[in-house]
């Protein structure tokens, strides 16, 4: 039995128990499963994993205009029915109604699903290819979504994901780990080629860490990891005044082949679009909602536990998640930076915290650039840059962009943001 | 009480049937509820309630993991993976070795029940809801969040051993913002696993004094870098050493020998009288009986006396350090594996009342609660991003600040501590290391941490 006719026998089962109940006015059903295999490889040994995880959740308008939010994993499913005998009640909401439904046949392209043969396989190439200093995360995820409300048709569509994920220590014994995480996507060649390249250059970083005790001043390259929760902080805002340099054009596009929050639905069952979200660094109002509680809008209402990392999954209500962001302009590039730096830091991943008037970025891993070559690889330090001098001095460079893999596996691809010398003090 | 979708016993006595290593399996059943109140908004109510296994096999040089909750094809897959696996001749994977438990009867954790939940829900809530929004002014929206879970567990391993367990608990956690300043904020979580965490005189006392902070925040002022005495609130000082010390002590074969805090075992890492322990048994949100590796849950002294004496550990992470697990083989779902993960994290209270802090600062910064903190267990630092800062003169508590951040070597903050409140707070915390949620109880003094540098 596929996972498709379970959730075709499940979802009938369902309805057939909704239709005959009085309190309930109209009815969307969604049905969510999740397989993913993997295998980690560390130090000491070697893990695979098999993940089979499928449930339902409602969301029950009722004739009193309240909404009821029900979940169960798909054991608890006879449970949950026979729970939808008692009327429910919560407070009322106003007039509201699910949309209809509409019927799309578009299908975006996807990887290969592999399974733990197959991941094994992988695994046993990689032992061979890779230096044995490497500890990875390699998983391949297989998503399947249905979605109906009040008579509109089954909506069905499928996700499937592949990521390496990987740790490199430097040198044995060294107090140092690089990581970064690669989609892996269709194309073997490509993704062989781009974990064989990011392992090369971590091996050519000097084997030593420094910490920076005094305030210094340097031109500063913010990396695409730390430039994508810039603008994810200013998505966030309710500021509709300008956050970034004016060569910014940021937009969205959930229909992006091979990336991993592609949908040509939501998960109300709504039609995604592509939309602008910032033009010439400023915000778009109402663009992007930060909403936690949207009811079919915006069609941008996934199911994810806010708090989590894992990706969407039917537990939670819908709320607003952008998909995948582009970010385009500029016209510098990081090689033009490095040749008109001798010194500079590359602040490569970080978390942002955006306040009135600044950004402060705790900095998790940074490279220190000399003559075009990293001199120094430095720890957790805080940097804060007023927003006013990003927009004036901050010049983007769209050369090496990065697709960066977000929480909940949405992503940002961006470039480099890059501050001119003498403007910023960082603080260690 | 509990029915079973499938037969655990024979399910395990299959597996140890066709390996040469060893089996474990985490049958997981739950309800949760959850309700969310924010003001001027719709309420949401949710339920639910999920049922699912977690295997572990170990056999031959590697391990097997198999979370599902789709039992109608258990069987076949178990077969495929597992006769896969059997066949390797390499020698198992070691563990620590484990003491063999069976408990004839339900160990149970917490005195909340569906009706405590449902009942606070419609008659406490309301009141609640009503407080705040006569105290908040306008321009501060708030949000209330309700958790409430009913678990139950039950272990089995090839070893023999067999446990049931179930917990229920229940926490609230209420978010003050400014409306268009969404980084003024504050957030306080309470409650736990028994009914008297929760009671209404709590609530008031709770609500009245962020309502009152949130009154101060409208005017705070941007904070300034300095090197400052800090009186950390007990809150920010159980982020600071759940982030030093909590996260370090976590055992991992894999990076357990690049550990920045941990190379100073066996040494003085604080004042003498700073004593830190992970403590199951104590009543707070992160107690349990057993682990979920069917271990018992001891209380593990993490430093003592101001010395760094010992790692937390599961069973596959104490071979690899010589020793034998502590207990703290956890795992939050079926979803995920078993990892190291801290239980109640208690900094054991010192003497002196906050005024009697207050009293020892000239002038110094007041560290109210946390917004963010996180740690880098390789490099040993440790960064703080509380909700304020607020001066201190004289003794008294003045001026909110907002904006600034605490950085430094996990060492400096732990050397730095000089004096440990009397107070205590137990309250419930959520870590989400590496994206997986787990519950940890909360359970420190403030303290008095000198020269501290403040970043902005």
């Amino acid at each position: 039995m596929t996972n498709e006719d379970i959730a075709n026998a499940v979802i009938d089962e369902i309805l057939s128990k909704i239709d005959r109940l009085k309190w309930v006015k109209s009815y969307e059903v969604y049905f969510h499963s999740l397989e993913q295999n993997s295998v980690e490889n560390s130090d000491a040994n070697t893990s695979f994993g098999h993940l089979d995880s499928s449930g339902v959740a409602l969301r029950l308008l009722t004739s009193t205009n309240s909404m009821v939010f029900t979940a169960a994993s798909l054991q608890q499913v006879p449970l949950l029915i026979s729970s939808l005998s008692q009327p429910k009640t919560s407070s009322s909401m106003g007039q509201i109604e699910f949309q209809p439904l509409k019927e799309s046949f578009i299908r975006l392209p996807l990887p290969e699903f592999l399974g733990i043969e197959e991941i094994e396989s992988w695994h046993n190439l990689l032992q061979s290819l890779l230096p044995s200093r490497i500890n990875y995360r390699f998983v391949s995820r297989k998503e399947t979504r249905m979605i109906t409300n009040q008579g509109s048709p089954l909506l069905y569509e499928q996700n499937i994901s592949n990521t390496f994920e990987f740790a490199l220590r430097v040198k044995p014994n060294l107090n140092i780990a690089l990581y970064d995480m690669i989609p892996f996507l269709y194309n073997e060649h490509r993704f062989l080629k781009n974990v064989d390249k990011k392992i090369k250059e971590y091996l050519s970083y000097p084997p030593k860490i420094e910490t920076v005790h005094n305030l210094e001043t340097f031109s500063v390259v913010f990396g695409p990891k730390i430039v994508a929760k810039m603008i994810l902080e200013v998505l966030k805002s309710n500021t509709e005044i300008q956050a970034l340099p004016s060569t910014f054009q940021v937009y969205e596009n959930p229909h992006a082949p091979f990336h991993f929050f592609s949908s040509i639905y939501d998960d109300e069952g709504l039609h995604t679009h592509p939309k602008e979200l910032i033009t010439n660094g400023t915000k778009i109002p109402s663009s992007f909602f930060y909403e936690d509680n949207v009811v079919q809008l915006g069609q941008n209402g996934f199911r994810y536990n806010e708090f989590g990392e894992v990706p969407r999954k039917y537990d939670f209500p819908p709320r607003f998640h952008f998909t995948n962001i582009f970010v385009e302009g500029g016209s510098g590039t990081f090689s033009n930076f490095l040749k008109e730096h001798r010194h500079l830091m590359l602040l490569e991943d970080g978390d942002v915290v955006c306040t009135e008037g600044f950004y402060h970025v705790f900095v998790r891993q940074g490279l220190i650039y000399s003559d075009g070559k990293v001199e120094a690889i430095v720890g957790q330090f805080n940097v804060t840059i007023p927003t006013e001098k990003l927009i004036k001095h901050g010049e983007y460079t769209a050369d090496r962009k990065t697709s960066i893999i977000m929480n909940h596996f949405s992503s940002v691809e961006c470039g480099f943001l890059g501050i001119h010398p003498h403007l910023l003090s960082l603080a260690f | 009480m509990y029915s079973y979708p499938i037969d655990l016993e024979s399910y395990i006595d299959r597996i140890g049937g066709k390996i040469t290593g060893y089996a474990d399996i985490n049958f997981v059943s739950s309800v949760y509820h959850r309700a969310i109140y924010r003001r001027g908004k719709i309420p949401e109510l949710h339920r639910n309630q999920e049922m699912g296994v977690a295997f572990r096999i170990l056999s031959g040089s590697s391990e097997l993991s198999l979370n599902v909750d789709s039992f109608s094809t258990l069987n076949r897959t178990i077969d495929r993976l597992v006769d896969k696996h059997k066949k390797e001749a390499s020698p198992n994977i070691p563990l620590a070795e484990g003491n063999v438990y069976s408990s004839t009867s339900l160990l149970h954790k917490g005195n909340i029940t569906s009706s405590f939940i449902d009942n606070f829900n419609t008659d406490v809530i309301p009141d609640f809801i009503s407080m705040l929004e006569d105290q908040l002014p306008d321009d501060f929206s708030f949000e209330i969040e309700l958790e409430g879970s009913e678990s139950f567990k039950s272990f089995h391993s090839t070893e023999g051993s067999k446990i049931n367990q179930s917990k229920t608990d229940l926490t609230l956690s209420l978010l003050i913002s400014a409306k268009k300043e969404r980084y003024k904020k504050l957030v306080e979580r309470f409650g736990g696993i028994n009914r008297e965490t929760l009671t209404w005189n709590q609530l008031l006392k709770i609500g009245n004094r962020l309502s009152e902070d949130a009154k101060q925040l409208k005017n705070a002022r941007p904070m300034k870098s300095s090197f400052s005495d800090l009186v950390l609130s007990a809150d920010s000082t159980w982020s600071v050493i759940h982030e030093c010390i909590g996260h370090a002590v976590e055992a991992n074969q894999s990076f357990s020998s690049q550990n920045a805090i941990m190379s100073y075992l066996g040494a003085k890492v604080a004042h003498t009288g700073i004593s830190i322990i992970d403590d199951k048994g104590v009543d707070s949100f992160g107690s349990y009986e057993f682990d979920d590796e069917g271990q018992k849950g001891l209380g593990t002294i993490l430093v003592e006396d101001g010395i760094l004496t010992g790692w937390l550990t599961d069973r596959k992470s104490a071979y690899y350090l010589g020793s034998s697990s502590t207990g703290n083989g956890r795992l939050f779902s079926y979803r995920q594996p078993v990892a190291t993960r801290q239980s109640n994290l208690f900094l054991e209270p010192g003497n002196v009342s906050m005024e009697e802090m207050l009293e020892h600062c000239h002038t110094a910064f007041y560290v109210g609660p946390t917004l963010l903190a996180s740690a880098d267990p390789i490099t040993g630092v440790v960064s703080l991003y509380p909700q304020y800062f607020r001066e201190i003169k004289d003794g008294e508590l003045g001026q909110f600040y907002i904006g600034g951040n605490i950085t430094d070597q996990a060492r400096v903050f732990l050397k730095n501590i000089d004096l440990v409140g009397k107070n205590v707070i137990n309250n419930p915390a959520y870590c989400y290391k590496g994206g997986v949620p787990m519950k940890i109880g909360m359970i420190s003094p403030p303290t008095l941490v000198r020269n501290l540098r403040v970043s902005t």
